[in-house]
């Protein structure tokens, strides 16, 4: 609590001296909307600078500027990369409402760009550790089974790793997966992956912009770790009735946007499913060629403007995997999720954002045999209020504040059986938490040279009735049982996460950035599989499960050169975390009251450097990075003690992405990776009891996988464009020199002879051809 | 049941996937060797065995290494102690006492010096209501043939925990099934025996042993990384929890037993 008073006591102190340094002088505001030409689409992070006072300032998640100069005369550039700058003269005698609309740019080779950011932007934000990408940019890359993966492409990306082959499950900066906070329309995802991690939630062709933030985190966000990846989906085509589409050879997908009332308005609705189970069907086995897998989803939007000052947006995902065994077995699992957004300017200077959201995971598996019924149901449930507002009182200056009330709703198990299934009903206590929330950051620019972003965010967690709460021994026996009723509050936790980022330029075309963030995380993914299944099991903070916290600082040197047709980032992270939960040996997690017997508590440590070279111009174009990090763990209840690498500690991480325009028609694409396999636990031994071999452990992590690489090729083939049918064949090649990569290394003993113990490896892809139409209209 | 079928759907992406297997060298260190002691007494007359050994090289051809000098005894906290003698190295025998339901039991060994404790209640055994046998037609994850179904009543208090063994003839299978009553504690139990592999005219015995928690802990541990057990949805193996104090490897149990016979008919 002190630290918070003394945070406060700085803030009002910087917020004075904003306050005086803008009233000194006749001032008066530009603000507006920058959108694209074509099709009206908001653009989230479009430059709108001044050249002659070298104030400028990004467009915010909804398009929206806001720019406060002195009167006069004044030379306002807008710009957006892969658009056509506009240069514009206004007369700023009083307070002006631009919208701008921006065209793109021709597909002429010259103008290529790969990173949907302005192009010196990553010099001069307050922001580090944070990257964008369209899927505009990306959609040329090659691709496992022609589905554009948003979350795979990601992970090309420096500090940022993938779970495992194919997965779109990632780490961020040694994070665990749970770690990274999902965010589609401010909606937090609780389970991004279907078929198991083998494809991600997000649908390509419904999503706009995709921000990763791993280094300093805003103050706006927090509740994880590691990671926030921000999702937004579009709005939808306000000039035109438009589509676009594709079919795949595992999946289709399908999309409409349109216009509503003139442009007062747009929806766009997309859907997608894949249909590899019909491939079973084929197959002559009776117990295969009965299954049903499949997986569907659906995102819609629909965006009015209600006044010049008021939008409202409603948007919603709805996905589900599909398993079924013949008739007698059912299992189902997805997210939903729905967004309710209000955008009102109080003033040119003052925009607010409120939202109501909802979201919610859930799985159900059934058996069903005559009169014999077992049912087992599952969910999470999040309801969320947030008000954010931005106040841009001078140019140079930002201020962004707000709060955030979420109630979270857990039901881990229920069982319902009848006829011959000898189970009890069992009904898990459903369990209640608020998590809230409130932040305050001013983003300042001191001097053409130095720019300060900081702030806090307050937050609380609380456990709430009703409930049992159980305390355990050192066995994991229970001692004790409190109730607790309805509403009541049985434990809060209260933390300040100071937030401080500074950027000093040290050249037309370099600067230096750092940066400190603290993060708190109340809610805890156990899970004690490596691939994505469905039986997610969130458990709140609580008495004995502390909220999870960590401290990270980073610092980095940006640069550009050959006139922004080269950038490049260096940045180092250090990062401490406490309170890490791990399971004991032999944890039973899967229905269990008591699951909070079965944990151990203990602290990681994690710190790296990443670089990034992209070149963003020209017929050859893409990046190269490269990740050196360590990721530890200590735990005094494993490995004796002593420090273990965590699964995901890789020591090397290396990216390659080449882009290739030839001309209109053709473009070519290669990826290679390299990583260093994870730190996995081998047997250094063997012995026998009962007859038969068992693996003796003597070190947690203490091997590793065979390195992993991989290439990828692909090419798009972009045919005459009809009237407005504009159309492209995608041919990828997955893993083109068929490399073995290790999925799994099992210790055991041979088939046929029980006597002699061997090492099995286990390999998903060999080399996979695919091939995709793409179409819009 | 859950844990099957999300294995099954696993298998199934993986089938997708066109996933393979295949052999290969990956080289591991050589632990010191660590004392392993495995050691059961029943509710039925013995002899009992303890058989202490050590651990080996992971790639080394040796089956196993017995530990001969040993000191070994059971006390029953009564003042009974009864010694067991070394028949072959590594190999002690005693066939001078019978196990009875509801007494502590604790195997002592001393060895070079050191000396290693394990303690187990010996249960209440439970009995086997009945048998009954199906015919499984085969499929690509399970080979045809007949399996046996086990009925029995758990009794009304909770906590109670099992194992359950099935032997063809005299010959024990080795898959490690247990079980607990948490989701059916007080029920007439109706457990399917899978991977046994009857064939028409074979005899079935299924014996149902009543166990103490830590002996259920350590089976369930020791099910997870037996080099039987080829399952990929586990990411961290350890080793199992043993009930012995000083670092030995193994467990010591007193299980009572209840057995049922069946002969697999000729006919469907």
């Amino acid at each position: 609590m002190q630290h918070f008073i003394k945070y406060n006591f700085l803030l009002i102190a910087m917020i004075s001296l904003a306050m005086v340094s803008a009233i000194a002088q006749e001032k008066f505001t530009l603000s507006g909307y920058v959108r694209d030409k074509d099709n009206g689409e908001e653009m989230i992070g479009a430059t709108v600078y001044n050249k002659n006072l070298h104030r400028g300032v990004t467009t915010n998640q909804y398009g929206f500027y806001s720019l406060t100069l002195p009167a006069g005369q004044h030379q306002i550039i807008y710009q957006y990369l892969g658009y056509e700058p506009l240069t514009t003269e206004i007369n700023l005698d009083k307070n002006i409402r631009k919208d701008i609309e921006l065209k793109q740019a021709p597909r002429k080779l010259e103008e290529i760009i790969v990173s949907g950011n302005n192009a010196d932007s990553h010099i001069r934000s307050a922001e580090m550790g944070s990257e964008k990408l369209s899927p505009r940019n990306i959609r040329n890359l090659p691709v496992l089974f022609g589905e554009q993966d948003i979350l795979k492409t990601m992970q090309l990306l420096p500090g940022i790793s993938t779970v495992s082959e194919g997965n779109s499950g990632f780490y961020v900066r040694g994070g665990d997966a749970s770690q990274n906070l999902i965010l589609l329309d401010e909606a937090p995802v609780y389970n991004a992956s279907h078929l198991l991690g083998f494809f991600s939630v997000f649908n390509s062709d419904a999503i706009k912009d995709v921000k990763i933030m791993k280094g300093s985190i805003p103050p706006k966000y927090g509740g994880r770790l590691s990671s926030v990846l921000d999702i937004k989906m579009k709005d939808g085509n306000s000039k035109k009735l438009s589509g676009s589409g594709g079919l795949g050879i595992i999946s289709s997908r399908l999309q409409i946007e349109s216009p509503i009332n003139k442009g007062k308005g747009s929806f766009m609705i997309t859907g997608r499913r894949t249909y590899a189970d019909l491939f079973l069907k084929m197959l002559p086995d009776t117990n295969l060629n009965s299954n049903v897998l499949y997986f569907y989803d659906f995102n819609a939007k629909v965006n009015y403007k209600t006044s010049k000052k008021d939008r409202i947006f409603l948007s919603g995902y709805l996905g589900r995997d599909v398993f079924k065994f013949k008739k007698h077995l059912g299992f189902d699992w997805g997210n939903k999720t729905l967004s309710f957004r209000w955008n009102h300017l109080f003033s040119d200077r003052i925009f607010l954002n409120s939202s109501l959201i909802y979201s919610n995971y859930d799985y159900n598996f059934n058996i069903k045999n005559g009169e014999n019924r077992f049912y087992l149901h599952s969910f999470i449930r999040d309801i969320n209020w947030k008000e954010d507002f931005q106040f841009y009182p001078s140019s140079g200056n930002i201020f962004r504040f707000g709060f955030k009330i979420n109630h979270h709703q857990f039901m881990p198990g229920e069982i319902s059986s009848s006829g011959d299934f000898p189970v009890n009903d069992v009904k898990m206590e459903t369990k209640f938490a608020l998590e809230n929330a409130v932040y305050l950051s001013h983003e300042w620019k001191v001097t053409d040279f130095l720019t300060l972003r900081y702030g806090f965010r307050l937050s609380s967690f609380s456990l709430l009735g009703p409930a049992h709460i159980y305390s355990f021994d050192n066995w994991g026996n229970v001692t004790d049982t409190l109730s607790f009723p309805a509403h009541s509050f049985i434990k809060t936790y209260w933390n300040a996460d100071p937030r401080i980022l500074f950027n000093l330029r040290t050249g037309a075309e370099s600067s230096v950035k750092s940066s400190y963030s603290r993060m708190h995380q109340y809610l805890h993914l156990l899970s004690n599989t490596t691939s994505g299944t469905p039986l997610d099991l969130w458990v709140p903070s609580s008495t004995i499960v502390k909220p999870q916290t960590a401290d990270m600082f980073s610092v980095g040197y940006f640069c550009n050169f050959k006139q922004n047709t080269y950038e490049a980032s260096l940045e180092i992270y250090f990062k401490t975390m406490n309170h890490q939960i791990e399971y004991k040996n032999g944890a039973d997690i899967f229905l269990n009251e008591r699951v909070e017997s079965q944990l151990v508590f203990g602290e990681g440590k994690a710190y790296g450097t990443e670089i990034l070279i992209k070149k963003n111009k020209g017929h050859l174009h893409g990046w190269v990075s490269y990740t050196l990090s360590r990721s530890l763990r200590t735990f005094p209840d494993i490995n004796d003690g002593h420090t273990f690498p965590a699964r995901q500690d890789r020591l090397h991480d290396i990216s390659l992405v080449i882009l290739y325009d030839l001309n209109e028609q053709w473009s070519f694409s290669a990826t290679w990776v390299y990583y260093t396999g994870n730190a996995v636990t081998f047997p250094s031994g063997k012995y026998v009891i009962e007859n038969q071999y068992v693996n003796y452990y003597t070190e947690r992590n203490g091997y590793r996988m065979p390195p992993y690489h991989r290439l990828d090729i692909g090419t798009n083939y972009y045919l005459k464009k009809r009237k407005k049918w504009q159309s492209s064949f995608n041919f990828s090649i997955y893993n083109v020199y068929a490399r073995k990569n290790a999925y799994s290394i099992t210790f055991r003993t041979k088939e046929n002879n029980p006597g002699v113990t061997e090492a099995v490896k286990l390999y998903l892809f060999s080399i996979i051809p695919t091939i995709t139409y793409n179409f819009s209209f | 049941m859950i844990k099957v079928v999300i294995f099954y759907l696993v298998l199934l992406s993986f089938l997708f996937f066109s996933s393979c297997e295949e052999v290969v060298d990956i080289p591991l260190k050589n632990a010191s060797p660590a004392i392993v002691i495995d050691g059961t007494i029943t509710n039925t007359p013995g002899p009992y065995t303890v058989k202490i050994s050590q651990t080996t090289n992971y790639y080394s051809p040796a089956r196993i290494t017995g530990l001969s000098g040993a000191l070994v005894f059971i006390d029953d906290h009564q003042g009974h102690q009864w010694h067991f003698i070394e028949k072959s190295p590594g190999f002690y025998q005693n066939n001078g006492f019978k196990g009875t339901p509801g007494i502590t039991y604790t195997l002592n060994v001393s060895l070079h010096g050191k000396e290693y404790k394990a303690t187990s209640l010996m249960e209440n055994p439970v009995l086997i209501d009945s048998l009954a046998v199906r015919y499984f037609p085969g499929s690509r994850f399970a080979e045809k043939g007949y399996y046996i179904i086990l009925f029995f009543t758990d009794p009304p208090e909770k906590g109670n925990y099992y194992r359950i063994k099935m032997y063809k003839g005299s010959r024990p299978n080795i898959v490690i099934q247990v079980l607990d009553d948490e989701l059916a504690n007080g029920n007439r139990i109706k457990y399917f025996l899978f991977g046994a592999d009857y064939q028409s005219g074979d005899t079935a015995v299924v014996e149902l042993q009543s166990i103490d928690k830590g002996v259920f802990e350590y089976l369930l541990t020791l099910s997870y990384v037996t080099a039987f057990n080829t399952s990929e949805t586990t990411s961290t193996p350890a080793n199992p929890t043993t009930n012995f104090s000083g670092d030995a490897l193994g467990y010591f149990g007193a299980l009572a037993i209840s057995r049922d016979t069946l002969v697999i008919p000729t006919t469907q």
